[in-house]
């Protein structure tokens, strides 16, 4: 009986390996590291395909980096640097053009773009203005589930006045006209996408979906994002016109690329002296992560990965075997409070917008709420204790921004005050030192403040600090956590729903430099005075959940210079209208900002250009051409 | 007898309808839908891009509706694309997903059975002794380590300390040649094997012992002594066969169970198997990955369950089924 | 019992009936029990932490979720600058090199306060003191070990006993019931459950959470756990009753003319329990287990309550980072203690209950 269970098992056994084995490749090059003049970088998020049209900026912007460049891209200081255009179009090198008014209905603004003249796709071909009209096309195409058109949208029209010469026309305020990743309105990741490889693969599942009967979403994810260019299945299919050819992919564990001689950036110095394959491994778990760098297994890691570890720590470990790098992440983490309370106005008029009990009995819409709660939490210590390495924050703008304003109001840790301003607002110790109040229609509330947020080590620290210090005040805190794909459900996320009816957590994107226009305002403006529709931005049944605004804030003044900002192409003045936003947010406090996130990235010594700098940089990978061993002769370019 | 187990084998097909008709109406109503992960990694999202994408992926329909579209097209074999890896959800999963696991848990059970068996089997023939206690105490560890602690601390010992062993994945980039990939491999192996089979080892050698000890004492076992035949015969031929008979309930129980269970060491081992893809598929709303995987692992239970019958008929002949 | 007494308080006046009477099979379980010495040892151990856990708040001059943060950052800042491995004697124990980026903030996890003697097994993360937390753990741990194994066994025996004796129909329905549970997997399943009971729209999630506030992952864990590991009792018990039902000593029960409950009762399940109790022994380590499972994947009890699978789950964070495995090192052995001793007892109840054991 057992020799036959052990026959079978071992048989079993042995096809699976075999069958495991058959999906890898052979023909890769032996070992890592210098010797073999490559790179391991680590990361925790794997791409779910490599096609350019849709996904989530998270998971695909790094590794795609590799395989692809988009007309400029940031360098770590944050220098907007022409990648597949000549030079970066600006309003004074006559590139830029805007004629008329928003209001007036004639706004036009057109941007000239040339391509450069050794700009080629990975497989040799030309890359063209076809190819900038064709991948417009697809973008603007109905049946394309790309994931947001904002800036497509406003594309009017693309005039291609030769094969490397072309102009864009939009008809409304593109701040972000030359900004990398999406906001030029072409493809979602790397604006450009080679026409040759993806137009017949396009032509086919766009006839097939409109055939009688069929279900056009799954034959275009089938046929159109799953085609081979897309997963990465034939290798050869994957063209880019980064600084990497696309040579293999095992899903769930590494990414290889391999230098492409022919890319037109080149780094300092001859290029073999440059790595000539770059591997990106990737990890699920934080801890895996970091027990493969310091076993030395990795050469480098991404910046996502180590999200929340020590950097002190991790310098102390690696010693001198690796550089640590700190950058700051341009996320801000922040409390937002549910804004659902009855009797709000907005502009001097009364507002029809969803009451929650909780929110409304708490007064989470009265400032002074949020006032006392941000002074009742000890933030100093707080910020240092969550996350290593973070700063506390007092805006939604983060510091070194040309938008942060310095001289907002600090909100240092004070008990007294904190104390006083509930006490202003009706609330007087009771049963167990909580505080309670008498509501209008003469209920006793007790002070119970719900928090919900996601799992995440930094979050779940956060609530067990402030469970501490708000009990100081006589809030007793009432923390739950939803997993992530709970907690950004439509369902859960919108606070117009009550599901949650206190204080939410999570982090939000905080620089106006050249970041796309809704994180101008930290997703806190509410009405769109241009559109018909009341309250765009404010997510609730009514607009399927659409907008960013999750709390329900509605401030007329606020939002007046929002689109103001909007519209202003002038950088200082529209830093001046963002500082004065920053007034209204600070003192209003429409969330309690705690700290800034910050990210580390390391380097194995000797490996050169492996940076990231700056909060717009957005990826380390931004240079990968530049990657090099010193021991191999390559040098620090910049 | 035969008649029975035709019945069996025909119950699965309404039993695996049941299962799938609760799991796609568990996985709608679960908060979350597909478009939610679009809109988080995108600003910028709009009503109308919510509305556009919702239609497209025929989301604004009842669950019911949907799952009626899905099992017509499942039943001829095409269980919808991976809406995350935009390749068909049953080529994901088969394809990329189940070699791993297969590999990883096959090893794991096997080399647990082979241990387990033996072990259990002389504890109990030697019960009391130095080896029984040593056994027992080691499988008292085995069954109250939780297993991603005791991942981590092998990846903290033989990885981080001593470098002896890879800290988790499939395999290292860039290894060539038949000999030295499976070098690679068995390398990478060791820690996620070691750490999944310790639970079934430490289990299966308790159930062996405590059913060889029960079939010891037993009279057959008592006159077959008696009869004087050689303690080897009596051992293999009376009180192993019975013995045996609860492991292998439970080794065919765990068969799926580790396969869609091993999701703690695929996460702490990097090891892109069925687990961790059904756990992502639930996370990221991916809900035909999720469908295909865990019908797929529904259909393996039945099967083994079936196959428990069978085996408990065999070796029981004491059991009959009419 | 109440023979026993009468017997007791009738002292000599009918002594052929204390002759006649035997040790009932109880008293002889316990003589057997007590000799068993591990069995007992565990039985004390586990006694010991029923009695931490459950005067845990008086036995600890700390709150369980106390952060003695401020002595954590200023004790690390008095450092003087870039002398983080200085001697101060709260220093952490690894070499930090100077980092102005990083000046006067800690590392984490101070456990280096352990060696101030303030915190015996030192403190978390966020200073607080970790015998505190692993006794408010305990609480709840040995909570949901001993509430889901508990109803987990009763279900399952019930299940597996009715399924295996009366066959038919009702066999088929159990069985079937139970294939159906036992083929839905476990890990996912919880995913969707525990998202379906976070979902306000779901009545019973907006009762539980309305009724229990935050300490509702408790409750929804042990009803998950409960519902997802009934079944290998079950499917375990009617293995063992199908085989028994065809012993020899059951037809003769039958042949004698014993009804069917009787059978069940005198004979079939007094000859299963040992398994039975073995099968419910694992179950308590098995809920402790799964719950700690369950945190690392974040779904499982969630802060502030503590449990030893959450202390766990949150330290392995700190595995890479000097001094943390000790944070980790205590909830883990106390899940481990607790299992084992649990096992123990298991072992010394199926010696003394099996009723052809031989010692």
């Amino acid at each position: 009986m057992r020799k036959i269970t052990l026959a079978v098992l071992s048989l079993l056994l042995l096809v699976a390996m075999g069958w495991a084995d058959s999906s890898f490749s052979h023909q890769l090059s032996a070992r890592l590291g210098p010797q073999q003049n490559n790179i391991v970088i680590g990361a925790n998020q794997e791409p779910d395909q490599l096609n350019p049209w849709e996904g989530s900026a998270d998971t695909k912007e790094n590794v795609t980096a590799l395989f692809n460049i988009g007309l400029t891209y940031f360098d770590n200081e944050g220098n907007l640097l022409p990648g597949l255009a000549t030079e970066v179009p600006s309003t004074s090198n006559g590139r830029v053009r805007i004629s008329g008014t928003v209001e007036a209905g004639n706004f036009r603004q057109e941007v000239d773009w040339t391509l450069r003249d050794n700009a080629k796709w990975s497989d040799g071909v030309d890359i063209t203005t076809d190819d900038v009209l064709f991948t417009l096309e697809v973008q603007q195409h109905q049946l394309v589930p790309v994931s947001f058109r904002t800036f497509s949208n406003t594309i009017v029209e693309i005039k291609a006045k030769d094969k490397k010469n072309f102009t864009i026309a939009y008809n409304s305020p593109n701040l972000f006209f030359a900004s990398p990743t999406g906001r030029v309105g072409l493809a979602r990741f790397y604006d450009i996408a080679p026409k040759h490889v993806w137009e017949p693969i396009f032509r086919a599942a766009i006839a097939a979906a409109q055939a009688p009967g069929a279900d056009a979403a799954a034959v275009i994810q089938a046929q159109f994002l799953g085609a081979a260019p897309g997963s990465g299945t034939n290798p050869n299919a994957v063209v880019g016109s980064g600084p990497y050819k696309f040579a293999e992919w095992q899903r769930g564990q590494f990414i290889r690329g391999t230098r492409r001689v022919d890319f037109f950036l080149a780094p300092p110095g001859p290029a073999q002296n440059y790595v000539q394959e770059v591997i990106v491994r990737f990890f699920v778990a934080t801890e895996t992560l970091q027990a493969a760098i310091l076993s030395g297994e990795l050469d480098a890691s991404d910046d996502i990965g180590l999200a929340g570890v020590d950097p002190a720590v991790l310098r102390g470990q690696l010693g001198n075997t690796a550089n640590v790098e700190v950058s700051p992440s341009g996320f801000i983490e922040q409390l937002h409070f549910s804004q659902y309370v009855s009797g709000r106005t907005y502009g001097g008029q009364a507002i029809n917008l969803p009451v929650c009990q909780v929110a409304d009995d708490l007064l989470l819409g009265d400032p002074r709420t949020r006032q006392a709660i941000i002074q009742a939490i000890n933030r100093e210590t707080l910020a240092p204790t969550v996350f290593a390495g973070a700063i506390v924050s007092n805006s939604f703008v983060v510091r070194g921004d040309v938008g942060f304003n310095t001289e907002l109001n600090q909100y240092p840790y004070n008990l007294d005050a904190a104390k006083a301003l509930l006490a202003q607002l009706g609330w007087t110790p009771g049963p167990n030192g909580v505080l309670q109040r008498k509501t209008a229609d003469g209920r006793t509330v007790l002070f119970r403040l719900p928090h919900a947020t996601t799992p995440a080590g930094f979050r779940v620290r956060t609530q067990e600090i402030l469970q501490q210090d708000l009990v100081a005040v006589g809030i007793a805190y009432d923390p739950s956590n939803q997993p992530a794909s709970v907690l950004f459900s439509n369902e859960f996320i919108y606070g117009s729903n009550c599901n949650w009816q206190g204080i939410i957590e999570f982090a939000s994107a905080g620089g106006i430099g050249e970041v796309p226009a809704d994180e101008l305002s930290g997703e806190l403006w509410a009405d769109d005075p241009r559109s018909t529709a009341a309250f765009d931005n404010v997510g609730r049944p009514e607009n399927a959940f659409a907008g960013g605004n999750v709390g329900g804030w509605a401030n007329s003044e606020y939002d007046k210079l929002h689109f103001q900002a909007l519209s202003e192409f002038d950088i200082d003045k529209r830093a001046a209208i963002i500082r004065q936003m920053q007034v209204i947010y600070n003192t209003e406090l429409p969330s309690v900002p705690l700290y800034e996130r910050v990210e580390l990235i390391t380097a194995k010594a000797g490996l050169v250009n492996y940076t990231k700098g700056s909060a717009v940089t957005r990826t380390p990978f931004w240079n990968a051409w530049e990657w090099g061993w010193t021991q191999n002769g390559a040098v620090q370019a910049r | 007898m035969f008649a029975y187990l035709v019945r069996r084998a025909l119950q699965i097909i309404p039993t695996l309808f049941v299962i799938s008709v609760v799991i796609y109406a568990l996985l709608a109503l679960k908060p979350g839908d597909p478009i939610d992960e679009l809109r988080r990694g995108n600003p910028g999202f709009t009503a109308a891009d919510y509305d556009r994408l919702i239609k497209l992926y025929g989301l604004d329909k009842p669950w019911y509706v949907r799952y009626w579209y899905w099992v017509g097209r499942a039943a001829q074999g095409d269980f919808g694309p991976s809406r995350r890896f935009g390749m068909p959800a049953a080529q994901y999963v088969f394809q990329y997903r189940l070699p791993n696991t297969l590999l990883l848990s096959g090893l794991s059970l096997l080399i647990a059975f082979v241990i387990a068996v033996p072990t259990g089997m002389l504890s109990a023939l030697r019960q009391h002794s130095l080896f029984d206690y040593g056994v027992t105490f080691v499988n008292f560890i085995g069954v109250s380590i939780p297993i991603f602690w005791f991942g981590i601390m092998l990846m903290y010992i033989f990885s981080v300390q001593l470098r002896l062993l890879p800290a988790g994945s499939l395999q290292t980039p860039g290894i060539e040649g038949l000999w030295p990939i499976i070098v690679d491999r068995a390398r990478h192996l060791i820690l996620p094997v070691a750490a999944l089979s310790s639970l079934q080892m430490a289990s299966w050698t308790r159930f062996m012992r405590s059913s060889m000890l029960e079939i010891i004492n037993l009279d057959y076992i008592r006159t077959a002594r008696a009869k004087g035949l050689p303690e080897r015969l009596v051992t293999v031929r009376h009180t192993m066969r019975n013995a045996i008979l609860p492991i292998i309930t439970l080794v065919a129980l765990a068969i799926p169970t580790v396969m869609s269970g091993a999701v703690l060491t695929e996460t702490v081992f990097n090891w892109p198997g069925m687990g961790r893809a059904i756990f992502d598929a639930i996370v990221v709303n991916d809900f035909n990955v999720a469908m295909v995987s865990l019908m797929f692992i529904s259909l393996l239970v039945l099967l083994f369950n079936l196959l428990a019958d069978i085996i408990y008929v065999i070796v029981d002949p004491r059991i009959r089924y009419d | 019992m109440t023979n026993r007494t009468v017997a007791a308080r009738s002292k000599a006046p009918i002594p052929e009936k204390v002759i006649e009477r035997n040790p009932s099979t109880w008293q002889l379980a316990w003589r057997r029990f007590r000799r068993h010495k591990l069995a007992m040892l565990g039985g004390t151990v586990v006694m010991l932490l029923l009695l931490a856990a459950i005067f845990a708040p008086w036995l600890t001059p700390y709150g369980f979720s106390y952060q003695n943060r401020q002595l954590l950052l200023r004790e690390c800042g008095e450092l003087p600058p870039g002398e983080f491995g200085s001697p101060h004697p709260c220093a952490p124990s690894v070499d930090i090199p100077s980092d102005p980026q990083l000046l006067g903030q800690c590392v984490r996890p101070a456990v280096l306060v352990w060696k101030c003697g303030m915190h015996p097994f030192g403190t978390d993360d966020l200073g607080r003191d970790i015998l505190t937390r692993v006794m408010q753990g305990g609480r709840v741990s040995l909570l949901v070990g001993f509430v889901a194994a508990l109803a987990a066994t009763l279900l399952g025996t019930l299940l597996g006993g009715i399924a295996a004796f009366l066959g038919g129909p009702v066999d088929a329905v159990i069985s079937r019931f139970t294939d159906i549970m036992l083929s839905l997997p476990t890990l996912p399943l919880l995913l969707i459950l525990t998202g379906l009971l976070a979902n306000q729209e779901v009545p019973l999630a907006a009762y539980l959470s309305q009724t229990l506030g935050p300490s509702k992952s408790i409750v929804v864990i042990i009803i998950v756990i409960i519902v997802l590991s009934w079944m290998s009792t079950t499917r375990l018990v009617r293995g063992e009753v199908l085989s028994l039902r065809s012993r020899e000593f059951v037809d003769a029960a039958r042949a004698s003319g014993a009804a069917t409950r009787h059978i069940l009762v005198r004979h079939l399940l007094p000859n299963a329990v040992h398994v039975i109790i073995v099968q419910a022994t694992l179950q308590v380590g098995e809920a402790i287990l799964i719950e700690s499972g369950l945190s690392f994947l974040g779904l499982g009890i969630q802060p502030p309550a503590v449990s030893w699978g959450n202390m766990l789950a949150r330290a392995q964070e700190f595995v890479f980072t000097p001094n943390g495995i000790y944070v980790a090192f205590f909830p883990g052995l106390f899940i481990f203690l607790t299992v084992l001793c649990f096992n123990f007892v298991g072992d010394g109840l199926r010696d003394a209950l099996d009723p052809r054991a031989k010692r």
